[in-house]
């Protein structure tokens, strides 16, 4: 047994609650990836450029529209020099447009609170907030955004409106919250700042919070994935992702429980 | 063999101790160390962190960078890549101040070193040769620390992360697209990006990201350098 409890990441977390079986193939068997959704990267390059625009801010300096559209695109062009996978009706040269009118309008809504941290780290070992019962589990991510007055931003890109439903059980939120509970005492404001994808680009804002009883929900969510993991749950959850999922030929050849020791199968 | 003799294993790599870097740095005057994370691990990246240190002694200020990530640590430190990634920084910083041109052990990948192997037979105890006041030669690591990478020569190539860092950087400079692709093939010294390894492309992005004097030019709000 290890004298420490492991440590998982938020994104870990997630993949494991989409699939447990892409979990495997990804964090355990470290199978290569032989290709990557164009909506991932797309994603990550605006993620990357948005990033850029707040540390300016951050540090007090002129922003220019023209510097932060230049960072997306390069960016955009590093990832493209590997092989994406396009949607029917999408391409480089189309995401490329729409990244630049989403960068556009996403900048000019960003007035008022300026940022204290950018990309902030944080690491932690989890805690029940309701008993303060130690969970056994150390929890690492990234909070992408802090605004004055305790204000917790996760930015996403997506292709359609978020529902009310959504931002009560958002994961992400709900964490930066425990995190920033267990680490400070207090329940922050959050706030989910919506790209979103559609014909004609839009941007959304979601503000919400937790309650402590919420944030004992997701530390208790968060140990039982720990505990699946480490008790070496893995099955395939089928869903509308499998369409585009990098690992459908490994999953395809998938027939229940096998060591994690070594790769289940080999794709040629 | 004299125990004081350099080593002639090709493999062998001249290293010195962090703390042995930082011992000879108080005894130099050192006045504070400074670090400031560039780079927070994050799945986008490739789990890539990079720490910029600054290091103050009578002498001057001097500032390096330090990366770090899940390939280039063992295992065990792959829960701690910020830590690895500030010491890197620290321990580049500090060398300089102290005018050290030999890497630190930390530096490299955080293994232990092993014994380099003297031809003395089992069981012989000597203690490390040194060659200079901060060198001690040991052979590279031998132990199964990151078995991956030694068995796995793509892993020395450059990462997606530092990929996209380095377009971005030159994005900083008015470059992108083709422009900044062949920029990069010429001071990465490659035909195609694909051949560049991780090592070539962190030296870049560090000289690339080290401060222009005052008069070189605006600031781009995160890190200047001219190339």
């Amino acid at each position: 047994m290890e004298s420490t409890p492991r440590t998982f990441s938020l994104s870990q977390v997630q993949a494991y609650l989409a699939c447990p079986l892409k979990y495997r193939f990804q964090y355990l068997d470290k199978l290569p990836k032989p290709w990557r959704p164009s909506s991932l990267a797309f994603g990550s390059s605006i993620h990357a450029a948005v990033e850029f625009f707040h540390r300016l801010r951050f540090e007090g300096q002129a922003v220019d529209l023209a510097q932060v559209l230049r960072i997306f695109e390069a960016d955009w062009y590093a990832q493209n020099l590997e092989q994406l996978v396009f949607s029917d009706r999408e391409s480089q040269e189309g995401l490329l447009e729409k990244g630049k009118a989403m960068l556009t309008i996403y900048l000019e809504a960003q007035r008022g609170a300026r940022p204290v941290a950018i990309e902030q780290p944080f690491e932690l070992e989890l805690a029940d907030p309701e008993t303060g019962e130690c969970l056994d589990v150390r929890l690492r991510g990234v909070i992408d955004l802090v605004e004055e007055g305790d204000v917790l931003v996760d930015l996403k890109t997506a292709g359609r409106t978020v529902g009310e439903g959504d931002l009560e059980r958002h994961l992400q939120l709900s964490t930066y919250a425990l995190v920033h509970f267990l680490l400070r005492g207090m329940i922050p404001r959050l706030r989910l700042d919506v790209l979103l994808k559609t014909k004609v680009p839009r941007f959304e804002r979601h503000e919400t919070t937790r309650s402590v009883e919420d944030l004992g929900w997701t530390a208790r969510l968060i140990e039982g994935v720990a505990r699946s993991i480490e008790t070496e749950h893995f099955f395939p959850n089928p869903s509308w992702r499998c369409s585009e999922c990098e690992y459908f030929a490994h999953c395809q050849a998938w027939r229940g429980e096998q060591s994690i020791h070594s790769p289940l199968v080999s794709i040629g | 063999m004299k125990a004081d003799q350099p080593t002639a294993q090709p493999d062998a790599r001249e290293t010195v101790a962090y703390a042995e870097i930082l011992k000879i740095a108080h005894e130099e005057g050192l006045r504070s160390i400074a670090t400031e994370l560039l780079a927070p691990p994050s799945d986008d990246n490739g789990r890539l962190a990079i720490v910029k240190a600054v290091v103050e002694v009578e002498k001057g200020r001097f500032e390096a960078l330090g990366d770090a990530d899940p390939i280039s640590v063992e295992e065990r430190f792959i829960p701690h890549l910020i830590r690895v990634a500030e010491t890197r920084a620290k321990a580049r910083a500090l060398r300089d101040a102290v005018n050290c041109g030999i890497v630190s052990l930390e530096e490299l990948d955080g293994e232990r070193p092993v014994a380099p192997d003297r031809g003395l037979g089992s069981g012989a105890s000597t203690p490390p040769a040194r060659s200079s006041r901060y060198l001690s030669r040991t052979a590279a690591p031998r132990g199964n620390g990151d078995a991956r990478r030694q068995s796995d020569a793509s892993s020395d190539l450059m990462t997606e992360g530092q990929r996209r860092y380095l377009f971005r950087l030159m994005a900083t400079r008015g470059l992108v697209k083709e422009a900044a692709e062949e920029t990069l093939k010429d001071l990465l010294r490659v035909d195609a990006l694909t051949a560049a390894t991780k090592a070539k492309a962190s030296e870049l992005i560090d000289r690339l990201l080290k401060p222009t004097a005052p008069a070189a030019g605006a600031s781009n709000g995160v890190h200047t350098a001219h190339v």
